[in-house]
């Protein structure tokens, strides 16, 4: 319980330190301005029909290659430095212990990742809060467009999401499988540095992958090894007749990735030399 | 007085450099002891070993009779300086200990005003500690280190960056330090501290421990 108790109390010193990070409110920034622009497409074609726009935008957030880009950036932007060592982390270590401090980075890469994905969905609404149809429905203009991509939308408006889903069901999956996307990311930036006692071969990597995923798209079979693609639904197989992973596949390997760095941080965290900081 | 630590073949390399070499000796609770030596020699690498933050290559430490790396990864109520002190530079000195005191969440706001008072700094001072001098920075460094009442008290080179009336403050803060019971291992390259201060000294050359002056 102590544990718990201690790794919480590190967490939330990570956090008070991330307010003051121009690193996060910049992520923040600049997704606020792409979602925004992103959108405000829909908005204008919606009223050109005489239609308002339904709050379910998220889902369809993942559509634009570029837009998805900028978003899978923002984690690894805050977790680039993982295992976030500062100017004072070595009187930090002494306090909390190496497995202390191990948890409540994990703890942290969590909640963030949470917290960042609840943003994006506050981001989706926010700007348009005044014109949306309040519905359970996707609504004429996302139906429209879902089936008449128009060509002054640069927004894709996925047909297979509007056919197979609810909007509260693809809000959720699609919620869900972002977060823990991100939560891999955070971890594998954590392992890699840990590992490579670097502070950037685990922002390479990720950006790698990143980076790398547009090109699955072109070879379905590279979906299944590239673990940014599960994110999307609109990548997940919905019936057996497709080629692409399933969503039970893309949680079961999720899971057991992140599993496996979290092995990985606590083995190599326990038994390396913790290096300190000198301040720029 | 039992030993509160003991040290037994202790060694540690980088990759091909020995940095410590079958460093032997164990510490008698409640006193001061020194280690000398030029920079480079090893104190610094020997004091993080002790306070966990190294794995020693070969050998044990064990700090009140439990090993480190096996039976505790760090040890418990143990405060350090070491080698410069660094902190959050746009938090002012009390913030800075505050958001370190929270960890353990074991002490009051007074305790951290009272640490930062008793090493000569305001513990009202709005200064953010990236416009600190050394020397006001290593005192710092200092209220850290004592603020949560540790019985040990790793120091490498606490004098770093003080006045003449900054070292006589931190010296007589170590000797009152001491009569409350508390052991203190000092590194120093300046004999004068380690001759005033310590109990037993030590020479530290290339990895290799001597003692120099026993009780």
């Amino acid at each position: 319980m102590n544990l718990i108790k201690s790794s919480i109390r590190v967490c939330m010193q990570k956090f008070r330190l991330s307010l003051t990070d121009i690193r996060v409110w910049m992520a923040l920034v600049i997704a606020a301005i792409f979602i925004f622009t992103y959108e405000k497409d829909i908005f204008d074609y919606a009223q050109g029909i005489d239609a308002e726009v339904t709050p379910w935008l998220f889902p369809f957030l993942n559509g634009q290659k570029f837009i998805r880009i900028i978003l899978l950036l923002g984690p690894v932007l805050f977790f680039c430095n993982a295992p976030f060592v500062n100017s004072s982390y070595i009187y930090t270590v002494i306090r909390a212990g190496r497995n202390t401090l191990t948890i409540g980075n994990i703890i942290y890469i969590i909640l963030f990742s949470i917290l960042y994905y609840i943003f994006i969905i506050i981001l989706s609404i926010l700007p348009f809060v005044f014109n949306i149809d309040w519905s359970f429905e996707w609504g004429t203009a996302l139906g429209t467009l879902s089936m008449y991509p128009s060509e002054n939308v640069i927004a894709i408006i996925s047909g297979k999401i509007t056919t197979f889903f609810s909007p509260l069901q693809a809000m959720f999956f699609t919620f869900l499988l972002s977060f823990v996307c991100s939560v891999f990311l955070g971890l594998l930036i954590y392992a890699i540095n840990s590992i490579t006692k670097t502070r950037f071969m685990g922002t390479v990597t990720a950006v790698f992958l990143i980076l790398c995923e547009p090109l699955s798209r072109n070879f379905i079979k590279l979906m299944w090894f590239s673990p940014v693609s599960w994110s999307n639904i609109d990548y997940l197989s919905i019936s057996s007749i497709d080629d692409l992973p399933t969503f039970e596949f893309a949680i079961i390997s999720y899971t057991t990735i992140i599993v496996a760095l979290i092995i990985i941080i606590f083995f190599t965290n326990k038994h390396s030399d913790i290096t300190i900081i000198e301040e720029e | 007085m039992g030993n509160i630590i003991e040290i037994n073949n202790l060694g540690k390399s980088f990759k091909d450099a020995n940095i410590l070499i079958n460093i032997n000796f164990s510490v008698e609770k409640g006193k001061i002891i020194g280690i000398i030596g030029r920079n480079g020699s090893g104190k610094t690498v020997l004091f993080k070993c002790i306070c966990g933050l190294n794995r020693p290559t070969k050998g044990t430490i064990k700090i009140n009779n439990r090993e480190l790396g096996k039976d505790i990864d760090i040890p418990d109520r143990i405060g350090a300086i070491i080698e410069n002190p660094g902190f959050i530079p746009n938090y002012n000195a009390f913030k800075n200990l505050k958001f370190l005191s929270m960890i353990k969440n074991k002490i009051e706001d007074k305790q951290i005003l009272d640490a930062i008072a008793l090493v000569g700094l305001n513990p009202k001072s709005k200064k953010h500690v990236g416009k600190y001098s050394l020397g006001m920075r290593q005192r710092l460094g200092i209220a850290q280190a004592i603020m949560e009442d540790p019985d040990i008290l790793i120091l490498d080179e606490p004098m770093n960056g003080l006045d003449n009336d900054g070292v006589q403050d931190m010296r007589r803060l170590f000797l009152k330090l001491k009569e409350q019971g508390k052991t203190i291992l000092l590194a120093s390259h300046n004999k004068e501290d380690i001759e005033v201060l310590c109990d037993v000294v030590y020479s530290m050359d290339k990895g290799i421990l001597k003692v120099l002056k026993s009780e």
